[in-house]
């Protein structure tokens, strides 16, 4: 089956000032997600999180590149069909009742009437909003607005979900709340495409992320199978490490002690060769998990610190 | 066959929420009580102008019709769709599976629905007013009400053209702009017949073409006069309106189509 969603060779210019001079926020942007895969774009405030999801739900156009939603352009209105969007921060228009919003979305959507207005009705008593649903939006609480948020996601039943920043500025029993609805969605075997920056929840959510970094991907990760073999050696005396940097993922010197971090245990007797080349001794090998903050302090402050 | 269904369907649902919206805004509601109390001062002013009554009540009701519709197409009409960028409540409506033309369109025409409940509503009261005062009306205050209606639509028009390029402050002032020079595109055409050959020359004829003839909708005065109003007169301001209408809306459709929602 071929990919739900594709970037390939992306870039956006944006005219940014009254002199029209142009600033280039994503640069040949590419990444893939499969079917039924949960995906997670990773990057800090401004990395350009927001703007690859506008740009793949055509609010804006690439300046250059190609985005296909299940092989069709994404700016064909009809490979939105399949597609439910939640924006960080979702506004929804106040005159409404949330059981309106919820069954006009549907009907945009394709939905009849009828069938409108059974989903949004079941909709709401499964997100704990139904008491509210004949209520005008412009009283909803913030936990209220995410929850008629996802409503609006669900109501046309997508195979796609892309939700920017689906956890943020929750309190921890509605994050509970959202995590556990993102998982009954993957378990239904939805696609989803989300930003964050809660890597905690990523972790326990997505199969696979891509960190953002000036725009983009750095580098992609199986979340859950970062596990690292760290090697501790001492008495290799000073100097650079050069010989082992295409064998380590990181090398870290503290006075005596060095210690290499492998991501493939293939490579620890290459290891054992550089250790005993210098002289040196293996003290202790200890598997550990590497977590995606690891990698995200790695990735993204290491572009940062050179910028 | 059903693609055409199915767009017709979405850009009806934004049509109806369009005009679900504005008349749930107080603005309508205001509009609403403001067109009445026009309509009775007339009835007050009435007889302080002797042999004149008539007249005055029938001129200041269509005007207090004209004036109130105006100000409901160009303060309401120029902020619909900057507010739902503005808002970003259009995010996850342009997510769904609709065009950015049909969403226009639909917001355009839930605005003439605006206009038309408006000018049902206040035409209504004063064709019962004037019942009320001279025992009848005639037909042509009818005419005058639905070339109203059309001049309402072409300004409603520009307002949503405007507001998809400009802020609501902008909009309102470049669509009253073009409701003062399109009442006044034949006097243009006169003033640049008496400017010395040239660029200049050039430019006030060919903003006198561009510009709406507003005047086409404007029978006010033959229909206070009791004057017919043949149907060359309604047909052709019709159709004129309907080309017109159809051009600005196309025009305001690309340029939507190219922006970015930032």
């Amino acid at each position: 089956m071929a990919n739900r969603i594709e970037f390939k060779g992306v870039s956006k210019e944006f005219r940014s000032d009254m002199l029209r001079r142009r600033k280039t926020v994503i640069h040949d942007l590419a990444f893939e997600v499969r079917p039924g895969e949960t995906y997670a774009i990773l990057g800090a405030n401004g990395a350009g999180k927001t703007t690859t999801l506008k740009m793949l739900l055509d609010l804006i156009s690439p300046s250059k590149g190609e985005i296909r939603i299940d092989g069709r352009p994404s700016n064909d209105p009809l490979s939105r069909r399949i597609l439910g969007f939640l924006p960080e921060q979702p506004y929804f228009l106040q005159h409404l009742t949330g059981g309106e919003l919820i069954r006009y979305y549907a009907v945009l959507s394709g939905v009849d009437r009828g069938e409108a207005a059974r989903r949004s009705k079941k909709l709401l008593n499964r997100l704990g909003l139904k008491s509210a649903g004949d209520r005008r939006i412009r009283t909803y609480s913030k936990g209220m607005m995410q929850r008629l948020g996802f409503a609006q996601v669900l109501v046309a039943e997508p195979e796609i979900l892309v939700l920017d920043e689906p956890l943020s500025g929750l309190d921890p029993i509605g994050r509970r709340e959202i995590r556990q609805l993102l998982l009954d969605q993957k378990e239904r075997g939805r696609t989803i495409l989300l930003s964050s920056h809660i890597l905690e929840d990523v972790e326990r959510v997505c199969d696979r992320a891509g960190f953002l970094v000036n725009g983009t991907i750095k580098r992609e990760v199986d979340v859950g199978a970062a596990d690292l073999l760290e090697v501790l050696a001492e008495g290799m005396g000073g100097g650079d490490m050069s010989e082992a940097d295409h064998i380590a993922d990181t090398i870290v010197r503290q006075g005596e002690l060095v210690q290499f971090a492998l991501r493939n245990e293939e490579d620890f007797p290459k290891v054992q060769q550089v250790v005993q080349a210098r002289g040196g001794r293996i003290v202790s090998v200890n598997r550990r998990r590497k977590t995606l903050e690891d990698l995200f302090v790695e990735n993204v402050s290491a572009v940062e610190d050179r910028d | 066959m059903k693609s055409w269904s199915g767009r017709a369907s979405r850009t009806w649902a934004v049509a109806t929420h369009t005009l679900r919206e504005t008349v749930r805004d107080r603005v309508f509601a205001v509009s609403l009580i403001f067109a009445a109390l026009l309509l009775t001062v007339s009835l007050v002013l009435g007889p302080l102008v002797a042999g004149q009554q008539d007249k005055l009540i029938q001129d200041f009701g269509l005007a207090s019709i004209s004036g109130i519709g105006i100000m409901l197409a160009v303060f309401v009409g120029t902020s619909l769709v900057y507010r739902e960028v503005e808002r970003r409540t259009i995010y996850t409506l342009l997510a769904r599976p609709i065009g950015r033309g049909e969403y226009l369109i639909g917001k355009y025409a839930g605005m003439v629905l605006t206009l038309l409940l408006n000018i049902g509503l206040m035409g209504s009261l004063f064709l019962l007013l004037v019942h009320f005062h001279l025992g009848a009306f005639s037909p042509g205050l009818l005419a005058a009400i639905y070339l109203t209606a059309w001049e309402l639509a072409l300004v409603a028009a520009f307002s949503i053209l405007f507001s998809v390029v400009s802020s609501p402050f902008l909009g309102a002032f470049f669509t009253l702009i073009v409701f003062v020079m399109g009442h006044l595109s034949r006097d243009i055409l006169y003033f640049a017949k008496m400017l010395p050959e040239g660029a200049g020359r050039t430019l006030v004829e060919w903003s006198s073409y561009l510009l709406p003839n507003l005047e086409y909708f404007n029978v006010k005065g033959m229909a206070v006069y009791g004057k017919p109003i043949s149907s060359s007169i309604l047909g052709g301001a019709t159709v004129y309106g309907a080309l017109y209408i159809t051009a600005v809306i196309s025009l305001a459709v690309i340029l939507f189509q190219r922006k970015d929602l930032k």
